[in-house]
């Protein structure tokens, strides 16, 4: 692990993101992404298990960045196909250096808001609030690794095309992943916490039933048929938590 | 396909990428052991990586050259830098598991391949201080002729002078770098084919025991050169 690239990473990210782009230190920035990727999402991932606390404080610090992870080792190919599709045709290590790059600044902000989401934790915010100011965290951590993904992909034809099909690509397998590996923010009162949910359907299917509830519209056939009104309390209350 | 199968093929490939990573690195065993172990996990982000960062430029190669920033633009140098580590990355291949894994450990083509990036990287540095305003050597050279013409004071034509004697010096030691690393890639190229050949055709450890005592020189120079030239020009002037 690099001190010179986490400064950079930090500092000086238009410089980083040109680096990827120009195929240079692309071992060092993807080595030092990955440990910063890893160790600011687990510390994040502690802080969000330990609204509950327990064994859900292991839970969430290994999920987080494992859904990271996955994500992106899923998403790689795919970048690389876009990127040479619209016209940016790298080498497929400048790629990942560059999405790995854009996680670990990710993480690096997360892991500087871990101690503010605590105290809040702290303070005895209720579930809702603590739901809010997580996504308020992922939001600003979103926004630290836009920036150097759209400085990565340089001037030129396409770059907003390119930019946007790799966030709808990294959201759907993204989201994809962390449904998967549910529940992150539990409630306290939860007595057991597995570590994985059992199977509800997709983040797609969770998407379009949320907007139907959201409107006001709830389809309960489809939730008795997932199953969801024959959990007991317990679980139920596991999974409101996400 | 069940979720156990998943796990048994991540595993499978993991494996396999580790070793590649692991055969494949010049670095020394520590580190070529911890870029391997990396690989078992994380194999689908790491191993495009680790596997081809070799192609990849050194990060001050192209500092302030503009122009060679476009796309496929190497400076000779860097080409020499990587021919080195190459034929380095070869030359441990074709020697492992062999008796004539002694003359070039993975340690000593690490060694080799750090000494050869500090170099290459300082002459980017040179190139690039050359390229600013105020250190083209022509300039220099047309100030203290255009001072002399003008009749102006001896301290004007002294300074004057003094810079371009530096300049000059830059320019010198950047063209001494460029030789030095494109000798050395040649050197070290022979040494990989000497190392293979004596590996297919049984050749006496000896004849190869010659040029790897000429690559060592050849790499002790150019660090001791480096060393004796991080004092400031100013300070020697």
């Amino acid at each position: 692990m690099s001190s010179t690239v986490l400064t950079r990473l930090l500092r000086s990210p238009a410089d980083i993101a040109a680096c990827c782009r120009e195929d240079r230190d692309t071992r060092a920035i993807a080595l030092t992404s990955l440990i910063a990727l890893v160790l600011g999402a687990a510390v994040f991932g502690g802080v969000i298990g330990s609204f509950r606390g327990g064994a859900q404080i292991a839970f969430a610090a290994v999920k987080i960045p494992l859904a990271l992870v996955a994500t992106l080792a899923v998403c790689a190919p795919a970048f690389h196909a876009l990127a040479a599709g619209l016209g940016r045709a790298w080498p497929m290590r400048s790629i990942i250096a560059l999405v790995l790059a854009a996680a670990g600044r990710s993480s690096l902000v997360l892991l500087a808001l871990s101690p503010a989401l605590w105290l809040l934790f702290d303070l005895g915010i209720d579930y809702h609030a603590a739901a809010l100011a997580a996504s308020m965290a992922y939001a600003i951590a979103g926004l630290a690794a836009i920036g150097i993904l759209v400085r990565g992909l340089g001037a030129g034809p396409g770059r907003a095309l390119t930019a946007v099909a790799f966030i709808g690509v990294f959201f759907a397998v993204g989201g994809q992943s962390s449904w998967i590996l549910r529940p992150y923010l539990v409630r306290p009162r939860t007595e057991h916490v597995p570590f994985l949910r059992s199977r509800e359907g997709g983040f797609a299917d969770a998407l379009h039933r949320s907007g139907r509830s959201a409107a006001g519209i709830y389809d309960r056939a489809s939730a008795e048929g997932s199953g969801l009104r024959s959990l007991p309390e317990t679980t139920r209350d596991v999974g409101e938590a996400e | 396909m069940s979720l156990r199968d998943l796990l048994i093929l991540y595993a499978v490939l993991g494996i396999a990428c580790a070793v590649a990573i692991y055969r494949s690195s010049t670095e020394s065993r520590p580190r070529a052991a911890m870029a391997a172990a990396l690989a078992l996990p994380l194999w689908p982000l790491w191993a495009p990586v680790a596997l081809t960062s070799s192609r990849s430029r050194a990060s001050s190669t192209w500092a302030g050259d503009s122009d060679a920033r476009s796309p496929g633009a190497r400076s000779p140098v860097s080409e020499a830098a990587i021919r080195v580590e190459a034929a380095l990355r070869e030359g441990v291949e074709a020697c492992a598991g062999t008796s004539l894994e002694s003359l070039l450990p993975r340690a000593a083509a690490a060694r080799i391949a750090a000494e050869v990036k500090r170099a290459s990287e300082r002459h980017a540095e040179l190139t690039a201080v050359l390229g600013r305003e105020g250190f083209d050597l022509g300039a220099a050279d047309k100030r203290v002729i255009a001072l002399e013409k003008a009749g102006s004071s001896a301290r004007s034509i002294a300074t004057a002078r003094l810079h371009l004697e530096n300049v000059r010096r830059l320019v010198a030691l950047r063209d001494r770098d460029a030789r030095a690393l494109d000798e050395l890639a040649d050197l070290v190229q022979a040494l990989r084919t000497q190392l293979t050949l004596a590996r297919f055709a049984g050749s006496s450890v000896e004849g190869v025991g010659g040029i790897v005592s000429e690559v060592w020189a050849r790499v002790e120079g150019l660090g001791a050169a480096l060393g004796s030239d991080d004092v400031p020009i100013d300070d020697e002037a």
